[in-house]
């Protein structure tokens, strides 16, 4: 038999201090980033152009660049996808998308006559069907949130379930707090990962505080920092075992998934390792400050 | 053990009524030689590949309501339906038309040249006759002269007319280059044109090795309109013009009434230049030689037999009651859909092979029980979708690469509780009875969370995101049943028929 932990016995609870030091740290700083660089919506909710094209032949960025800026349009986003240079992402915000991409196809064509392009994604969004999917999407989340909420206040004592709350706006707040740092952009597909990310730390957050939970009825005697590691112990190797094969999957996505996916997959990775740290070192140790400060009665 | 030959027949049911579900599936995407009659009714019952991965487009259009009195509901019903018939007759394979709120269209093509496929929901074809007014053409032009020397002082001004070319003795023609300056001073000498006549111009052509547009003067009133149109058929050049030689052409007839009036206003202007004008561009202005009777006319010019079947097309089935504009428009090529599928596969196949394997090594014989379990959560994914005819996405095949990484938690909880009920001395079928029993209520519960996630994203989610939440929620409901009611049958019968007495785990 294989075990990755055999019988752990850590004292996560008496360690908790730097837990809730790097969770300080990591959390202001996501704060930091999100109100003043501020998330870098994509063109599904500012509106705008995107041109994925392929070129017969190598070409670099600049070239790019300066054909585009012969119609002004040099502050375009130009990302190179693989590595033979010969792909192409084109994006910008746009009043007019469909006007910006026609330009940019036609331009393209007469800069690079011997370099012939494929495209091979054209998407325009108006920016007025971009503020109507902010909304949307607002209230998506709003309402996945709300029915959480409520399954989780049914589904647990109030003490683990403000707790499991807290685990998610962490999990949430820090992916994207990297995803700003990393300049990643904010596209309907991302917003979806990040939903899936509060789902999973949901879940995690559940599947800690029922270990406890079961502990706690049969260690009525012993002190409750005991309980709450042996909890803690009990679900470890599952906990490194679900995050390792989740991860695997994720990780596959992000090497061989292709352009459209990798944004997302960077997501998930980010927020399923952040989401498995918070259910170890922050649900119960949050737990174990509330009972340290308002004791609860001895049921 | 209760009941174990019930629960293996659900499980060989559950199993077969898959295969029913999935078959039509394998056979579309595998079969050879299928007929189109057999590939259409396999298509109902199939997964479909979504645009992303089939290329194709997805347009939202909007209605332009701008000068109309209509409720915009009535003309975007109106406008729906026109399309609609355009599409039809174009002969797309599985066109996707939806009416949706806010007076929007939502079209989705597969597989379709995008320019020809705008051109022909976009273009509004509206078609006139109108009456050309070359007799008083050197007049309006000297006016024009007159006005813009006027206005403007300075005396260098270049004339109106210094940028017409003469074509063919007939007509006057600009060169596209100056095509906006034309027009500008057009638009400045608005006042002094007559309240009944209007300038058009062409489509762009070659002449004498430049590129030029015609200019035509019209009458404003059109003496006939696109309603009138009872065929619209395209067909080879057939008049006797050199010009048009090899191109294609449309033969229109129109109906009863129109073709009386048709030959009246031939008949009065004999002589005169009639001109076809679609969406405010001059086709083509032949001369009337003689009283047409037969209620019949062409439209020529330099089409391809492309273009003349899809202008047959959009006059078939009539002109749109206003202009369209595309709000959202998602278009994949091809060539990036078959990449797609690939690296989707490749993913998910190195993310089931990594897993698979993982488990194999850490829990031996019984990590076979959670690939069979792994396995069968796949199968049945793949089998609902099918049966609900359901779209498989580029983010679709992410959801399921999520599924197999959280499939197999639900594996590791069972198996992690099993071993701990083993190391406090239970027998093994206790074990695996305590094992399942407990870690079920955890399973459920961390399920039903990201279930709730995944059917509100589907619900409020737009295009890409509704795939993911399609297959991540059904994945997981698959595999409530394949880890937990599956694999517990598997474990009983085996340690029942068997009498396993120490179980590898």
């Amino acid at each position: 038999m294989i075990e990755i932990v055999k019988n752990p016995d850590i004292d996560f609870i008496g360690k908790r201090k730097y837990g809730f030091t790097f969770s300080a740290i990591i959390i202001v700083a996501s704060l930091l980033l999100i109100f003043i660089k501020g998330p870098n919506f994509g063109i599904d909710f500012t509106g705008g152009a995107l041109l994925q094209i392929k070129f017969s032949d190598a070409i670099t960025t600049a070239d790019i660049r300066s054909s585009l800026a012969e119609i002004g349009k040099e502050r375009a986003l130009i990302q190179s996808l693989g590595n033979e240079k010969r792909e192409y992402i084109i994006r910008a915000p746009e009043e007019k998308p469909v006007d910006f991409s026609n330009a940019v196809k036609s331009q393209l064509a007469t800069d690079f006559p011997d370099n012939p392009q494929e495209i091979l994604r054209e998407e325009t969004v108006e920016p007025k069907i971009g503020k109507e999917l902010l909304t949307r999407t607002l209230w998506a989340i709003i309402l996945a949130l709300g029915l959480i909420l409520i399954y989780v206040s049914f589904r647990f004592d109030y003490r683990f379930g403000s707790a499991a709350v807290i685990a998610l706006f962490h999990d949430a707040l820090f992916t994207i707090g990297v995803l700003i740092l990393t300049q990643r952009e904010f596209s309907i597909v991302v917003v979806g990962a990040l939903l899936t990310v509060i789902g999973y730390s949901i879940n995690d957050s559940i599947v800690i505080s029922d270990r406890i939970r079961e502990k706690y009825k049969k260690m009525r005697k012993e002190p409750y920092n005991v309980v709450l590691n042996a909890g803690l112990n009990a679900s470890l190797s599952r906990t490194i075992l679900t995050v390792g094969t989740t991860l695997l999957a994720v990780l596959a996505l992000l090497i061989f998934g292709g352009s459209v996916i990798k944004d997302f997959a960077f997501t998930l990775l980010v927020g399923f390792i952040i989401g498995t740290y918070s259910s170890v070192f922050i649900l119960a140790s949050i737990v174990s400050v509330w009972e340290e400060r308002f004791p609860k009665k001895k049921r | 053990m209760r009941n174990i030959g019930l629960r293996v027949g659900l499980v060989i049911f559950a199993v077969l009524l898959g295969v029913y579900a999935i078959y039509p599936t394998i056979r579309l995407y595998t079969g050879k030689n299928l007929s189109s009659k057999e590939e259409l009714a396999l298509s109902k019952r199939s997964i479909h590949l979504g645009l992303d991965l089939k290329g194709g487009m997805h347009l939202v259009l909007e209605v332009d309501t701008t000068d109309l009195n209509e409720r915009p509901q009535d003309l975007r019903d109106r406008a729906f339906e026109i399309i609609q018939n355009r599409i039809d007759e174009f002969g797309v394979y599985e066109p996707i038309i939806e009416k949706q709120s806010g007076g929007r269209i939502l079209v989705q093509l597969p597989g379709v040249d995008r320019e020809r496929a705008i051109n022909l929901i976009e273009r509004v074809a509206h078609l006139e006759f109108k009456l050309v007014a070359s007799e008083r053409l050197s007049d309006v032009l000297e006016k024009i002269d007159k006005y813009l020397q006027g206005e403007d002082t300075l005396a260098f001004q270049e004339p109106f007319t210094s940028y017409l070319i003469g074509i063919e003795r007939i007509d006057m023609g600009i060169d596209v280059r100056d095509e906006d300056s034309v027009s500008a001073l057009l638009a400045q000498a608005q006042e002094v044109i007559p309240e009944d006549l209007q300038m058009l111009f062409g489509p762009k052509e070659t002449y004498q090795g430049r590129e030029i547009k015609r200019m035509y003067l019209l009458k404003k009133e059109a003496e006939l309109t696109g309603e009138v149109i009872q065929d619209a058929r395209h067909q080879p050049s057939s008049g006797q013009d050199l010009q048009h030689l090899g191109s294609w052409e449309i033969s229109l007839e129109f109906k009863r009434e129109a073709a009386r009036k048709f030959a009246s206003i031939t008949g009065r202007n004999v002589n005169k230049r009639l001109a076809i004008v679609l969406d405010d561009v001059v086709q083509s202005a032949p001369q009337i030689q003689e009283r047409i009777p037969q209620g019949r006319a062409r439209i020529t010019g330099q089409f391809t037999a492309e273009d003349a079947r899809d202008l047959a097309i959009v006059l078939r089935a009539g002109a749109l009651p206003a202009p369209l504009k595309i709000v959202e428009e998602r278009t994949v090529g091809p060539s990036l859909g078959r990449d797609s599928i690939e690296s989707g596969l490749r993913a998910v196949l190195i993310a089931g092979g990594l897993v698979v394997i993982f488990m194999l090594i850490y829990y031996s014989l019984s990590g076979f029980v959670a690939d069979i379990a792994l396995f069968l959560n796949l199968f049945f994914l793949l089998a609902i979708l099918s049966a609900f005819r359901g779209s498989l996405t580029m983010p679709g095949i992410a959801g399921i690469a999520l599924t197999i990484g959280m499939a197999v938690d639900a594996n590791v909880l069972i198996f992690e509780r099993i071993r701990e009920e083993l190391k406090i001395g239970k027998t093994t079928r206790t074990a695996i009875d305590q094992g399942f029993a407990r870690a079920w209520v955890t399973i459920f519960d961390s399920n039903i969370t990201t279930i709730i996630i995944g059917v509100i994203l589907f619900l409020f989610g737009s295009g890409p995101i509704k795939g993911f939440a399609l297959t991540l929620t059904v994945g997981l409901i698959a595999n409530l049943f394949s880890a937990v009611f599956v694999g517990r049958v598997i474990f009983n019968y085996f340690t029942y028929k068997f009498d396993v007495r120490t179980l590898k785990i």
